[in-house]
């Protein structure tokens, strides 16, 4: 609590309340609430006798004030009793809430007299009974006046089918309200009816064919779900405080818009609803496992989002931003670094970027449940608190029950967090002041490194990649999660989707929570410099004429993904259907770093072919479009090869990059937020900061428009709109999705989502290779692993053996540059037994790779330090003697240039770890996905698991899953206090059938992944 | 500061490689299986991937083209049931002598039997029981069995007949010839209306596992009704020369019964894919860790996410950090140093630590499939049986009563008698037959609602080397049988070998099972199917043995001709009181005749007669046999089922008791209608309401009233019982023992028999109680097949009159006579019936609330009948009686009540008062 805040007064603070019926599944809540509200609350109940007392109970052990009074309401005497009581115990009544109701739903044919007395003296007699004994109670109100609520239903005013007892009571206790208000309004008593539709509660599941019922009513409620008890609630409580102290007589309806009758006047013809799963078969697992066609009838719905980027930190905002634009790209804030010590203008300048802008986060509003865990500043890498609160927005209004089972899926790289960069930096230069001994550690230099660095300077190393998606999940998702941290580059977020896709058709989950976190720290800018891939002018004007490069972003979303079946039966609200997913790797191109037109085309024909889409059939795009005009160039071309020219009406592309800039391992998601905004909103907005197209685009304008004014896009009755979302990694690896509005009028409302099922068929390990320091054979390796041989040299040493051309067909600069990972994994491929990598060659097209592995690779931990220099020469300025100071920042600055050479435009991809798979790809001319996976010391298992999920589902055929460490610095991840130690490892592993096939030899097979928690089992008594 | 040494280095993201290569390059004869797993940080999720070893031989490279066909069913599912045998060829002459000289006789009876040599039976002072048979060199032995003092469960003395039994066939290898014949006979083996002993598998087990191994030995089980010898032996003795199938036969109700597999696919099982459970549906699994039983748990999970509970002997809290050694240097490590063990104990300890590493991967499997918190392993020895109970204890603490038992634990280590050793015979035997005694101890009074027992296909035919795993299986045979009969849901499903895990893949049995062409090896997607369906049926048949193609075969070269009797058509059978048809069988005690049916209604004819409802002579009212208002909710529950088949009744409401049913002639009976109409049919309940009534005759026949109402209730019907909830029992503090007056000599109620069901009824100060008490024989003989506890409902309902009223003029002391009039509710939980109960044993406390009581006004009133361990079997809510009259508790008078103040107090226009006598 923030002692300096003026505590606000509970608003029924110090009044009386009673609720009748307060067992009920609606009363429990009122009451609840009241009480939590500050009311001393006075739960009346007849029937319900012992839950109410339990309910109490629970209550009252929560310090709430509420006690039970057992009467009937439908017998004057007992009523006149209760009131007596209340009025010996408390002397007055401040709020009375006729909310007890009787009646059972029952075909016009079989109403008797008997249940129409019945109905009728519990809800008419009752409340009238009650505001009479009630009224000299309520007449010494505190206040403004007492005020009396009575609880009516939608059934008053409309006929739903079996409701004839109820409903003609309700209208009449509607009628009573009235009469009831003007007779006591000469003692300033108010008194108003509540009313609600169809509630999902047990006496709403009481209707006859209920399931039938929910959803005619849901597809006719413009807001698109059932009412739920709370919804009821809250109008309770408004016409009970004081804030509707002039409302009186009236009855307030929370239907969600159904009586607009929207749907009924509305001129598409409604169709028949589709089947509707019931609610509890949707919550089943397993529900993708063996049918074909299931995918087709329950597609993928996206139900919740969460996001924080430049200018916004919720999808609203983000709305709002797209609107009416805003000018984001500026220096880094003083909070994050002195953009003095990493800029030059000089593009030839070592260990500098030229340009001084890019999009931070500047003004975060984090999540109110971030605050309340108290966890809003504490210090968390940014990219685990934005993320934490991505995952409490877009969870809001997600139901979740017990036992659901979820997969956390999250873009990421280690090289997209200050935290670790920091840790590194610090690390390193209190290692080198170590030299003169601890002294010099703990001494002005020390404590002047550790105070500007102090984000590195978590012992718990909360920075690593695996811990940013445990500690965002933390007590927010069970501990069961499945966890996937997934980099692809800046297709990362939508990877991660297609794996919580994947999770959720293959029956391992039912709820994928997808995304991706990435926050600007200065040595990436620095590497990405020196591709001159930065904007010079410092705005990024994607898709423009004027358009001279990219810049960096910090962002982070989720989207929460659910099957539409389970989203529907729980009354999600479904934000868009996700009907398509394309996925592609570049194979063999130019340069690892050069846009390949070929592999983007193909994800969209994916995408489009899986979708079973015509180009006509997707509105708009909301394009990778990067703002460099080479990648422009070459996505706006094959987006025109596959879109243009196929229908009457232009498909509109925009990027959202001019606006928030780009925030690689978060772009995906973001761009899905942007569409499903659109969709809600109806609205394409316009392209932020763009004039025309490119001279050289210019003749591909017919088909495809870049708007300059928001489009209307309105629904339309033949078909749902559609958008579809590029995002394309460094590396070629490309990602195209489709989103669809959520349809009922269309047959193919969802469209089907373009994924097989998984097959039920045994994976294999036919082959495998590794790279070790000393080069040991393959004979020499399985001793070693079988514990009989010496183990290899921990390190490959500060210079990595590169191989002669004739071995490695790279350009000598580009190899020297390239980090030690990548290297030694083609060194692997090319040692595969011959047979199994004829075999990967031959199944090229649909050859995947998927590496395991941790933290920054050991070419970006260098670059890190030498990216530093200026920073830490600052940061220890002044702090001990000159010559102390310079000594240790020569021998530093001697030690950091000494490891590696100056950056040159080969290094940025040379140190990726999504580069490490996808070197393999590029070099070998694979051209099935690639992506690096990591799951801390787990990776390797991480990487099988992943590459089972692809190889199940005929994603790829075969898979090289490699595990693999470059990085062993001293002090830097050492795990459990073990030094960390070089290798590569690689495993060919594809279908039993494909390998017999071939004649390969099956080696193993890999049975199905699973992730336990130690923790539980160890509980387990024995 | 201590320096900590460095243990070994990391590979960080290529953690694990280096072990997939060692398995991958790991010499023939590793292990086959290797489990990986990393935590991605210290006490953090572990992630874990399993490989095994690719499997013996090429696999034929499947043909290109479209899909394969699934491959075709290599089993058949059999429905065992004893039948009556075809007449047998009766050999000419007399009956020969059961005992001919040369006999050896091992008994657990009295009986003498002139001529025979008795075998000790356990510390004698003479001979031991090996010495006997050495010294007497028996030519035929035979084992009396009597089973009519014996549990469901085996005694210790039964267990040590059963080891005697075993002992003595062992005696007689090493004597000069066998034997020539073994003849068992089990006396009190089985009921007359052919349900056979639980014990009984146990004897005919043993015996036909005997028989295949001692070709030229006569071996019998002659399993009989009868509890004495002088009637059995004569069928026993013309069984010895009669020609068998199988060397087992029953006799009961003077009828011969024969095994009789006969061949029923089962009801078509719901759709395959997961399916929707309402609510909480708790499965244990006792053993299933690994092996068969992982499997089947695996695709259970993968279909109805349970609340799963595992017990495994497997400790997995052990030895974490050996975990990840290749064996060679785990066995180094073990056998150097202080604490050395030997080579075979290292061995051991290797073996076990994989197999806590399969085990984990399979509980993480199962938990991926249900979610994390809600698969739970108990380590547990299943042969200890305070462990049992405190696991059994604890699991149902934790979630109630549990839906479905899967008994799966055992172990076999086939050999002939010659090579069995004693204690191999009695480990394997016990494994199976000791775990369910505990497990059905543990259970208690919440015994599961369905219980699935893995058997054997052994237990139906015998193997050679298996009289110990025969025995225990036949008897998982006898004991379903038996507790089916007693009104539980239990089931043996009889297994093969199953081709790629358990018993059946190691390398052995997978040379042999090559090799010997007799057993079928079942793919594991087969056997998963067929467990699925067997767990769709509506209705389990208690014995379903699964075999195909190679056993048939087998049967036929060992019994010839018996296959063809399994295949005669139903006519064979006659109309047996014993275990129903395989159809859902619907409560049928009062339903005659469904005479009118339509959508959401039928009208059921019920006939009462003084004969066939001879228990309602336990119950007369005004002097008249009469059937208790408490049998309302049976009536109306049988009606409601028959109207929704396959739910549960879970609540009755709104019960009005108008006028009674009775029977009023010995020679005419009184016909009732029952009309159930569906009010209500949703996906969690179905609505019924029900009506009965009756013709209203002069006693000459004349036509008086036409369909006059009896009763009306409204009965609620779910998928599943309702879960109990829970009661705490009550300090008898302050208690006054009261005498149910009920059972005291007076014109107008007067309980006996049946109906006597209650004992220590006493007072309270916070209302009454009394134990329930029920007379076992009497509800077996009247009422096996209720659906509602009647009895107990009766007998809680008049716990409610217990009283001590002073009664103007004329003293205190008197207690009340009431019949019911209304209840407003009655809750059933956890599908208990009397029968169930009475099987079960269950001890149960009635309490009726508050303390002072007024049935005739409207006042709420609660009665619950709770099992000992605290769960509520049945509640009833806010009954109304009329009171009848008053018994005095000291003089045992009686006093009517005043009619005309009984009338002012009833005032209700539905409610009448009792009839005229």
């Amino acid at each position: 609590m923030n002692a300096h805040l003026p505590q606000a007064e509970p608003e029924f603070a110090g009044r009386v309340a009673l609720v009748t019926g307060g067992a009920g599944s609606v009363g429990r809540i009122i009451v609840e609430r009241l009480a939590e509200r500050g009311a001393t609350v006075l739960l009346n109940c007849f029937h319900s006798y012992d839950a109410a007392k339990e309910q109490a109970r629970e209550l009252t052990g929560r310090g709430l004030d509420v006690r039970v009074i057992r009467a009937s309401v439908a017998r004057p005497a007992q009523v006149e009793r209760m009131f007596a009581e209340i009025g010996e115990t408390y002397g007055r009544l401040d709020v009375l809430v006729n909310n007890a109701a009787a009646g059972s739903f029952v075909p016009f044919d079989e109403i008797t007299e008997d249940l129409l007395d019945r109905t009728y003296a519990t809800n008419v007699k009752g409340p009238l009974w009650c505001a009479r004994y009630a009224r000299p109670l309520l007449a010494r109100a505190a206040g403004k006046g007492g005020a009396v609520v009575n609880v009516s239903s939608l059934g008053s005013v409309t006929t739903p089918a079996n409701y004839l007892p109820v409903g003609v009571s309700k209208a009449a206790l509607e009628s009573l309200t009235r009469y009831l208000a003007a007779e006591l309004a000469g003692d300033r008593i108010r008194v108003n009816a509540a009313s609600c539709g169809l509630i999902d509660n047990p006496v709403g599941q009481m209707f006859p064919a209920f399931d039938d019922v929910r959803s005619n009513t849901v597809a006719a409620t413009p807001l698109a779900r059932l009412g739920r008890p709370e919804d009821l609630a809250e109008v309770v409580l408004f016409l009970g405080s004081e804030r509707s102290g002039w409302v009186t007589g009236q009855t307030v309806l929370a239907d969600g818009g159904l009586t607009l009758l929207r749907s009924a006047m509305s001129p598409t013809p409604e169709p028949a609803p589709a089947p509707e799963p019931r609610a509890a078969e949707a919550h089943v697992p397993g529900a993708g496992d063996a049918d074909a066609t299931d995918a087709t009838d329950d597609p993928v719905a996206i139900v919740g989002m969460g996001l924080a980027v430049p200018g916004a930190s919720s999808p609203e905002e983000f709305w709002r931003l797209l609107l009416e634009g805003g000018e984001l790209f500026v220096e880094a804030p003083a909070d994050r670094w002195d953009i003095a010590r990493f800029h030059d203008e000089d593009r030839g300048a070592p260990d500098k970027t030229y340009q001084r802008r890019s999009g931070f986060i500047t003004s975060f509003r984090p999540h109110e449940r971030l605050r309340e865990e108290g966890l809003a500043d504490a210090g968390l890498d940014h990219t685990t608190l934005w993320l934490r609160h991505s995952l409490h927005q877009a969870l809001e209004g997600v139901r979740r029950e017990a036992g659901d089972r979820f997969s956390f899926c999250v873009g990421y790289t280690p090289d997209g967090s200050q935290h670790l960069e920091e840790a590194f930096v610090l690390r390193d230069a209190l290692d080198t002041l170590a030299e003169d001994g601890d002294d010099a550690v703990e001494g002005p230099l020390g404590r002047a490194l550790r105070r500007r660095f102090h984000r590195g300077d978590d012992p718990s190393g909360g920075y690593l990649p695996h811990r940013v998606g445990q500690d965002a999940m933390r007590g927010v998702l069970p501990s069961g999660t499945r966890l996937h941290m997934v980099d692809t580059a800046c297709s990362s977020s939508l990877y991660a989707m297609d794996l919580g896709v994947r999770d959720l058709l293959s029956g391992r989950s039912d709820i994928a929570v997808c995304g991706g976190s990435f926050a600007l720290a200065p040595s990436g800018s620095v590497l990405f410099a020196k591709l001159n891939g930065l904007s010079a002018g410092g705005a990024v004007r994607a898709l423009d004429a004027g358009a001279d490069g990219a810049l960096f972003s910090d962002g982070a979303g989720l989207v929460v993904l659910k099957r539409l079946s389970r989203a529907r039966a729980d009354g999600d609200q479904v934000l868009g259907l996700l009907s398509a997913i394309g996925l592609s790797a570049d194979g063999r191109g130019k340069a690892i770093y050069a846009p390949a037109p070929a592999g983007q085309e193909l994800a969209v024909e994916r995408a489009l072919e899986r979708g079973g889409f015509g180009a006509d059939e997707v509105d708009w795009i909301v394009a990778h479009a990067t703002g460099t005009p080479a990648g422009d160039e070459a996505e706006f071309t094959g987006l025109h090869a596959r879109y243009a020219g196929t229908g009457t009406r232009p498909t509109y592309v925009t990027s959202n990059k001019s606006l928030v800039g780009h925030s690689g391992w978060a772009a995906g998601v973001v761009s899905v937020i942007h569409a499903l905004l659109a969709l809600r909103h109806g609205t394409i907005p316009a392209q932020y900061r763009f004039e025309r197209l490119p001279d050289a685009l210019a003749g591909l304008s017919d088909g495809l428009r870049v708007p300059e004014e928001p489009v209307p896009w309105p629904a339309r009755a033949d078909r749902p709109r559609r958008v579809a979302v590029s995002g394309f990694g460094f590396g070629g690896t490309n990602a195209h999705l489709i989103l669809s509005e959520d349809h009922r009028a269309t047959a193919r409302s969802g469209a089907p989502l373009a994924l097989p099922s998984p097959v039920d068929e045994d994976l294999v390990v036919v082959g495998w290779s590794s790279r070790l320091p000393g080069d040991p054979d393959a004979g020499a390796v399985a001793a070693w692993a079988a514990g009989e041989g010496p183990g290899p040299e921990p390190s490959f040493g500060a210079v990595y053996p590169v191989p002669p051309f004739q071995e490695l067909r790279m350009p000598p600069p580009t190899a020297r540059t390239t980090d030690r990972t990548q290297l030694m994994l083609v060194h692997c491929m090319q040692r595969l037994d011959e047979r199994v990598r004829e075999f990967c060659l031959r199944h090229r097209k649909t050859a995947g790779v998927v590496v395991g592995h941790t933290g920054a690779t050991r070419n970006a931990l260098l670059y890190k330090t030498r990216a530093y220099l200026d920073e830490i020469a600052d940061a220890v300025d002044g702090a001990e003697e000159p010559a102390v100071t310079a000594k240790f920042l020569q021998r530093l600055g001697e030690r950091a240039t000494g490891m590696i050479a100056a950056p040159t435009e080969d290094s940025f991809p040379g140190e990726m770890p999504n580069v490490i798979a996808a070197r393999l790809s590029n070099y070998f001319d694979l051209r099935g996905l690639s992506l690096t996976v990591d799951a801390g010391e787990a990776s390797f298992l991480e990487a099988l698991s992943v590459a089972g999920l692809y190889l199940g589902f005929k994603e790829i055929d075969v898979a090289l899953v490699a595990g693999v460490n470059g990085t062993a610095l001293p002090g830097w991840n050492d795990s459990g206090g073990r030094p960390a130690a070089e290798g590569a490892f690689l495993f060919a592993v594809t279908r039993r059938s494909l390998a017999e096939e071939a004649g390969l030899p099956v080696l193993a097979v890999m049975e199905s992944a699973a992730t336990g928690s130690a923790a539980t089992e160890r509980s387990v008594p024995a | 500061m201590t320096v900590v040494p460095p243990r070994g280095t990391t590979l960080l993201g290529a953690e694990g490689a280096r072990e997939l290569i060692a398995f991958l390059t790991g010499p023939d004869g590793a292990a086959d299986v290797a489990v990986l797993e990393r935590a991605r940080e210290p006490e953090g999720p572990v992630q874990r991937i399993v490989f095994r070893r690719p499997g013996p031989g090429p696999q034929p490279i499947p043909a290109p083209g479209p899909e394969p066909a699934p491959e075709p069913r290599l089993l058949d599912r059999h429905v065992l049931r004893l039948v009556p045998a075809p007449v047998p060829a009766r050999p000419s002459g007399p009956a020969p002598d059961l005992f001919p000289p040369g006999t050896a006789l091992l008994t657990n009876t009295s009986d003498q039997v002139p001529g025979a040599e008795p075998l000790p039976l356990g510390d004698t002072s003479g001979d031991t029981l090996e010495e006997t048979v050495e010294r007497v060199r028996p030519r035929h032995i035979r084992v009396l069995v009597d089973l009519r003092a014996e549990d469901a469960v085996p005694s210790e003395a039964l267990l040590g007949l059963h080891d005697a039994m075993f002992r003595t066939a062992k005696a007689c290898v090493s004597l000069p010839s066998r034997p020539e014949s073994f003849v068992v006979v089990v006396l009190g083996g089985v009921s007359a209306t052919r349900v056979p002993h639980a014990c009984a598998g146990l004897f005919t087990g043993f015996a036909k596992s005997l028989a295949l191994e001692w070709a030229d030995t006569s071996v019998l089980a002659v399993v009989h009704e009868a509890g004495d010898l002088a009637t059995a032996a004569p069928d026993a003795a013309r069984e010895t020369v009669t020609e068998q199938f199988l060397p087992v036969v029953y006799h009961a109700g003077g009828t011969r019964l024969l095994w009789q597999a006969s061949v029923e696919p089962g009801a078509p099982g719901e759709p395959a894919g997961p399916r929707t459970r309402t609510g909480a549906y708790t499965v244990v699994a006792a053993g299933g860790a690994r092996g068969i039983g992982a499997e089947l748990l695996r695709a259970l999970a993968r279909r109805d996410r349970p609340r799963l509970h595992v017990i495994g002997s497997t400790r997995l809290d052990a030895e974490e950090a050996d975990a990840r050694l290749a064996r060679k240097d785990f066995i180094r490590a073990r056998t150097t140093g202080p604490e050395r063990m030997t080579v075979r104990e290292a061995n051991m300890a290797y073996d076990r630590l994989g197999a806590a590493r399969e085990i984990r991967a399979n509980l993480d499997a199962l938990r991926a499939l249900c979610g994390a918190d809600r698969v739970t392993y108990h380590a547990c020895d299943l042969r200890d049986r305070d462990a049992v109970r405190a696991v059994v204890d604890r699991i149902t603490e934790a979630d109630g009563t549990v839906d479905l038992l899967l008994n799966i634990a055992g172990t076999n280590r086939a050999g002939s008698v010659d090579q069995k050793r004693l204690k191999d015979f009695r480990t394997v035997r016990d494994l199976k037959v000791r775990s369910y005694a505990h497990l059905k101890a543990a259970f208690g009074a919440r015994q599961p609602r369905r219980w699935c027992n893995f058997g054997s296909f052994v237990g139906f035919t015998g193997q050679t080397g298996e009289t110990d795993y025969g025995a225990a299986n036949d008897y998982f045979n006898t004991a379903a049988l038996h507790h089916s009969a007693h009104g539980a849901r239990e089931f043996t499903l009889g297994w093969t070998l199953w081709r790629d895990v358990g018993l059946g893949a190691t390398p052995l049995m997978r040379t042999f099972l090559a090799k010997s062409a007799r057993f079928t090896a079942m793919p594991t997607a087969e056997g998963v199917d067929h467990f699925l369906h067997e767990l769709d049926q509506a209705e389990q048949p208690p014995v379903t043995v699964f075999f195909g193609a190679a056993e048939r075969a087998a049967i036929e070269a060992a019994a010839p001709g018996y296959l063809d009797f399994c295949r005669t058509a139903d006519g064979v059978r006659a109309p047996a009181p014993a275990p129903g048809p395989v159809a859902p069988r619907l409560p049928s005690f009062y339903v005659d005749d469904i005479v009118d049916r339509a959508p959401g209604r039928l009208t059921v004819v019920r006939t009462f007669g003084r004969e066939r409802d001879g228990y309602l002579h336990e119950h007369v009212v005004n002097g008249y046999p009469t059937l208790p208002g408490t049998f309302v909710p049976e009536l109306a529950a049988e009606a409601a089922l028959h109207l929704v088949p396959g739910r549960v009744p879970a609540v009755i409401e709104d019960v009005r008791l108008e006028s009674f049913l009775r029977v009023y002639r010995p020679d005419r009976a009184e016909t009732k209608r029952v009309r159930a109409r569906l009010v209500h049919e949703g996906p969690r309940e179905s609505v019924v309401d029900v009506e009965v009534s009756g013709d209203v005759l002069a006693p000459d026949g004349r036509l008086l009233v036409k369909d006059r109402r009896h009763f009306t209730a409204r009965v609620r019907l779910r998928d599943e019982p309702v879960a109990a909830p829970r009661w705490e029992h009550w300090d008898d503090q302050g208690a006054e023992p009261l005498a149910d007056p009920y059972h005291v000599p007076n014109p107008a109620v007067l309980l006996s028999g049946v109906f006597v069901s209650t004992a220590a009824t006493r007072t309270h100060p916070s209302g009454r109680r009394a134990r329930y008490a029920p007379d076992q024989p009497g509800i077996e003989r009247w009422f096996p097949g209720l659906v509602v506890p009647s009895v107990l409902l009766d007998g809680l309902a008049r716990v409610c009159v217990l009283d001590r009223l002073e009664l103007p003029g004329h003293g205190g002391d008197w207690t009340p006579l009431a019949v019911p009039r209304t209840i407003r509710r009655i809750d059933l939980y956890g599908g208990h019936t009397d029968a169930s109960l009475a099987a079960a044993g269950t001890r149960v406390e009635l309490y009726s609330l508050p303390s002072r009581l007024d049935l005739e006004s409207t006042d709420g009133n609660r009665a619950v009948a709770v099992t000992a361990g605290g769960d509520v079997v049945l509640q009833i809510k806010d009954m109304t009686g009329v009171v009848l009259g008053h018994v005095n508790q000291t003089t045992g008078a009686y006093r009517e009540r005043d009619r005309a103040a009984a009338y002012a107090r009833t005032t209700t226009e539905t409610t009448e008062t009792p009839d005229e006598p």
